[in-house]
């Protein structure tokens, strides 16, 4: 079962489109990373989900039904920022939270424990610093124990040591069966904890899938010999590679992931009397790799 | 419903600037009832042959009505308060992801002043009590029909406050239109159509805040200042649509908008 289907998902702003005709499914048990860049519509696109936002068109499912209030009962979620009664204590919050989701009340030290806030859970919400306040979010998302979480920029405001707490938490959670959309504009953050990850631009889906399909480290091979053009000749002969690029006095083969295999190119062009003069392997970086999905 | 007015309960409940806001306007109700009672105690003491605040019963049912009102823009206040939080937190939004539905929300809120509504006319039901039977020495339930009257005012104050504050979700905006509208708009735009455009003079009457005033006329001297007024049951049913359009109102913006 999916557990999140979005069928062209269309929002218009007054002027702008944040979002063109949006597709795509989260399976279950994912952990499912919204990646764009700032403004780039990924909290446009989870406030739609959550009945915050109108969509203008398209429509969606949540838990395979299209959305109400009682399914998102069974969603624990951040978006945008902590959103609490600033003259409450944490307890007091999260007391609400589990007052209307219908459930949790019985946990609210234990999510509280959690995230690290169980010694300031009588201090009130105003006196928190950023990263407090959002790590009281997470708890009160926790509250219930949902089977799906939706995290909108998670580690924002939060120091290394938090982040790390974090990614860990979100880690475990998936490991204990549950499904996660995450919204980021960290590369890195996806990476580290997605499963799965769709690619958001100025509204737009750039691609979606799972990380290892989406995300190819690909590979360079940078070889060069006397002769060039020839050079290029027997290259082009084995094949093998996406593409095949000049630069300077050498030659750059692309390979998809894991096709590149140094030896066997030094080989091929021995065998074809050809002598390298150099040879060398080259990760491309997944930041360049996301720099180059989101200019296109 | 239970469940609504608890949530409601829960988000007051230690909320300290509330409590001390409603308790001062309780006090003030007792107090501003106070001063007009020393006021015709004053005038009878000095033999001035005219009654203004008439304190016997069944009359004093009106006087009681008719002061407090006077008071009804600080629950007011309070109704858009509470309401402008909700967007100035942004828990506006995360009740709902929370698993409230808009329409939940809403209801919540007209609970919620419903509630203020009770108290307020439970409050000048007491105040009329008091004084009454201390200037009579006796009780009677003679002209209740005003304490009545005073709770439809009421909602008629506060659901206007409501649908202003789900309007504007500002908490300043809201309360200058409230406060500008109800005491120098509606009186300057039906001035100028009763005396100026339509002439008949009864146009004011039907406007929202003052449709309900008039339901409460002042003690003395009514006849001359609401002259050509429309009967009772005219005015109670243009105040029940005027509620009725606020709430109306009401949900459907907060329905349709994007939070």
């Amino acid at each position: 079962m999916h557990i999140l289907e979005l069928n062209n998902v269309t929002k218009h702003y007054k002027t702008i489109t944040a979002l063109n005709n949006v597709s795509f499914n989260v399976p279950e048990g994912s952990v499912y990373g919204i990646l764009g860049p700032n403004g780039s519509g990924k909290t446009t696109l989870l406030g739609i989900i959550l009945d915050i936002l109108k969509a203008s068109s398209g429509d969606f499912k949540l838990l395979g039904k299209p959305a109400d209030a009682e399914i998102r009962k069974q969603v624990g979620t951040l978006l945008e920022t902590p959103n609490f009664y600033h003259y409450l204590s944490a307890e007091k919050n999260l007391r609400i939270a589990a007052h209307i989701k219908g459930k949790g009340l019985n946990e609210i030290d234990n999510v509280l424990e959690k995230v690290n806030l169980l010694q300031r859970k009588q201090s009130k919400f105003s006196s928190y610093s950023l990263g407090m306040k959002q790590r009281l979010a997470i708890a009160s998302c926790l509250l219930g124990d949902p089977q799906v979480l939706i995290f909108d920029e998670p580690t924002n405001g939060l120091d290394p040591v938090g982040i790390a707490e974090i990614r860990e938490l979100i880690k475990r959670l998936s490991t204990e069966g549950k499904t996660i959309i995450m919204a980021s504009h960290l590369l890195d953050e996806v990476e580290k904890v997605c499963t799965h990850v769709a690619i958001i631009k100025n509204g737009n889906l750039l691609t979606a899938g799972s990380v290892d399909e989406v995300l190819v480290a690909d590979e360079i091979i940078e070889v060069s010999s006397q002769n060039l053009t020839e050079l290029e000749n027997v290259l082009n002969k084995m094949g093998g590679f996406t593409s095949i690029k000049k630069q300077n006095n050498t030659l750059q083969l692309f390979y998809s992931n894991g096709d590149a295999d140094a030896a066997a190119i030094n080989q091929y062009c021995f065998q074809n009397n050809i002598a390298l003069n150099h040879l060398q392997t080259k990760k491309k970086s997944l930041e360049t790799k996301f720099l180059e999905l989101t200019n296109k | 419903m239970a469940h609504l007015l608890k949530l409601e309960w829960l988000k007051v409940k230690n909320y300290k600037a509330f409590w001390i806001f409603l308790a001062l306007y309780i006090v003030a109700l007792f107090a501003i009832n106070w001063i007009a009672f020393q006021f015709q105690g004053e005038v009878k003491k000095n033999g001035v042959p005219v009654t203004i605040f008439p304190y016997d019963f069944p009359a004093v049912y009106q006087t009681i009505s008719w002061v407090s009102s006077w008071l009804l823009y600080f629950p007011g206040m309070l109704m858009i308060l509470v309401i402008t939080n909700e967007y100035n937190y942004k828990t506006h939004r995360q009740n709902i992801i929370d698993g409230l539905t808009r329409q939940q929300f809403v209801a919540a809120k007209i609970l919620f002043g419903l509630a203020i509504a009770v108290l307020t006319t439970i409050s000048c039901f007491l105040i009329a009590l008091y004084f009454g039977s201390t200037y009579s020495g006796s009780v009677s339930f003679n002209g209740i029909k005003y304490i009545g009257f005073s709770f439809i005012q009421t909602l008629n104050y506060l659901f206007l406050a409501m649908i202003l504050a789900f309007l504007m979700r500002r908490s300043g905006l809201s309360l200058a239109i409230f406060f500008l509208y109800g005491l120098v708009f509606e009186q300057l735009i039906g001035g100028l159509i009763d005396f100026k455009v339509l002439t008949d003079g009864t146009t004011r009457f039907y406007f929202p805040l003052e449709a309900s005033d008039v339901l409460i006329p002042v003690t003395f001297g009514s006849s001359v200042v609401y002259k050509n007024a429309p009967s009772q049951t005219v005015l109670i049913i243009t105040c029940l649509i005027y509620i009725a359009l606020f709430v109306f109102l009401s949900f459907r913006k907060f329905q349709t908008d994007d939070l």
